[in-house]
């Protein structure tokens, strides 16, 4: 190719090239939306592998049997855009739900700000009201404060879903008898805990006592151990193992679901 | 003369081909073009604006019906704050005589609608604001439940309102932009709607969004 006009195809791709950049570039006035693929969009990794692969797994058989497809969605932050506004934004480029149905939720969480959005689509609106969602988000805030919130997602999906009337929950582990077998699972931790106290006082009066002769100034081998160690991971629940990195097999997203900004905004 | 490579016979069958073709290529390029000249956008894009603004109305008569179950709870802890309830009460009224005819929606209408959506707006918060001296009201489960149910009607109108304003822009964009806008011009003669303007429109949208 002759020397000039390769010099002019160049200049007329660089300038296309820059105008392009130019035109392209967002304003960053808004924060941006990443793509999702899976039920579970977590960018912080609040939750634990297993929760998040056992989410996985059941939310998207939930949205094969019963057209509910509920996406968690947990943010570090809102980076100062409206909780109410990034919402709707999120839900109309995912448009979760068939198009027919509509049954789409969103449950989003910034970590930052300490804030709870559920969003509900147009086809839930008459079973998940907005005073059962700010009922939820309001239940969710106990185990947030405390910092479990593995807890928090699943006990806030497991309601979710039985507001949509979702039938079979029981067979996934996320029925309503979730937040009173959280309950009954601290009550055992507590009781198992205050036996081993018990048993580790009595053993060392034991020792002491059978030792009293060779007493000296040192007592190796006992070392406090922290009994009251607060497992992050206690909830186990109904966990059916873990399943590796669930990869979506379908798609997931896109069914077309409008929303009437309904739903319900909270903080912890 | 005769041509030395066909006779008369397929001359007139490749004639008759061509101009078969001819018309099915004409067929295909007119409806083409005329599906792309706004024969069908333009409607839908119209059907599309009254859709929205029938969800605006729908969301903002979902507020008025809140109204009379909140000033009646408010009313049995805070009597006194006569003033504010009729304030409200009288806001309430006034929005609902205005009706809007959905099919013609002229800007002065338009205005005269959201000014009175407006005060109403105006005038529940201000109500939301004296109940923060009553903190028996505001530990009341029905005070509470209908303080979510507003949060969520206000937020509903909002959605329902910006949804209204990206089908009146869709629209404006199809009538007054080529190709779409000659077809317009030509045949259907739609004015531009006017777009949804509202005075002080930070202040009815800070409306619900009381600190407490």
């Amino acid at each position: 190719m002759k020397p000039k006009l390769k010099f002019i195809l160049s200049c007329i791709c660089y300038s296309v090239l820059i105008l392009s950049l130019n035109f392209s570039s967002p304003l960053g006035l808004t924060k941006e939306i990443p793509n999702i693929s899976l039920p579970v969009y977590d960018e912080v990794g609040l939750l634990s592998r297993e929760t998040t692969n056992e989410l996985n797994q059941k939310l998207i058989d939930v949205f094969k049997r019963s057209e509910v497809q509920l996406q968690v969605m947990i943010l570090n932050s809102l980076e100062n855009e409206n909780l109410e506004d990034y919402s709707i934004r999120v839900v109309e480029k995912l448009k979760l739900g068939n198009q027919k149905s509509e049954k789409g939720v969103l449950l989003l969480l910034a970590l930052q700000e300490r804030k709870i959005r559920i969003e509900v689509g147009r086809g839930l609106e008459g079973d998940l009201t907005d005073l059962e969602s700010n009922r939820i988000i309001e239940f969710m805030g106990t185990y947030l404060r405390h910092k479990d919130f593995d807890s928090a997602i699943l006990i806030a999906v497991s309601q979710i879903l039985t507001c949509a009337k979702v039938e079979n929950l029981n067979q996934y582990g996320l029925d309503n008898t979730i937040a009173t077998d959280f309950q009954a699972t601290n009550q055992f931790i507590l009781r198992i805990t205050i036996i081993l106290f018990l048993f580790f006082i009595g053993f060392f009066w034991v020792m002491v006592f059978i030792n009293r002769n060779r007493y000296r100034t040192g007592f190796g081998g006992y070392n406090s151990e922290n009994i009251f160690r607060h497992n992050n991971s206690s909830y186990h629940g109904r966990s059916s193992g873990s399943f590796g990195n669930f990869r979506g097999g379908g798609s997931w997203g896109g069914g077309g679901g409008s929303f009437g900004g309904g739903g319900s905004s909270g903080s912890w | 003369m005769t041509c030395p490579l066909y006779n008369s016979g397929e001359i007139f069958m490749l004639k008759r081909s061509l101009l078969s073709f001819c018309f099915v290529g004409l067929l295909i390029t007119s409806s083409i073009f005329l599906n792309s000249c706004g024969m069908q956008s333009i409607p839908q894009s119209l059907n599309e604006v009254d859709a929205s603004w029938a969800e605006v109305l729908n969301q903002y008569k979902r507020r008025s019906d809140l109204i009379p179950n909140l000033v009646e709870t408010v009313k049995g802890y805070a009597s006194h704050e006569k003033g504010t309830l009729e304030a409200v009460i009288a806001a309430r009224a006034a929005a609902t005589q205005v009706k809007i005819d959905p099919t013609n929606l002229d800007p002065a209408a338009m205005k005269k609608f959201m000014d009175t959506q407006s005060s109403l707006g105006g005038a529940l918060s201000r109500l939301m604001m004296v109940t923060e001296q009553y903190p028996n009201l505001k530990a009341d489960q029905n005070f509470k439940d209908l303080q979510v149910q507003l949060e969520g009607t206000e937020n509903r109108i909002t959605v329902a309102r910006n949804r209204y304003i990206r089908s009146v822009q869709q629209f404006n964009d199809l009538v007054t932009v080529p190709p779409t806008s000659w077809y317009n011009s030509l045949f259907l003669h739609h004015q531009k709607k006017p777009q949804f303007e509202v005075e002080n429109y930070n202040e009815v949208k800070e409306a619900p969004k009381v600190k407490f």
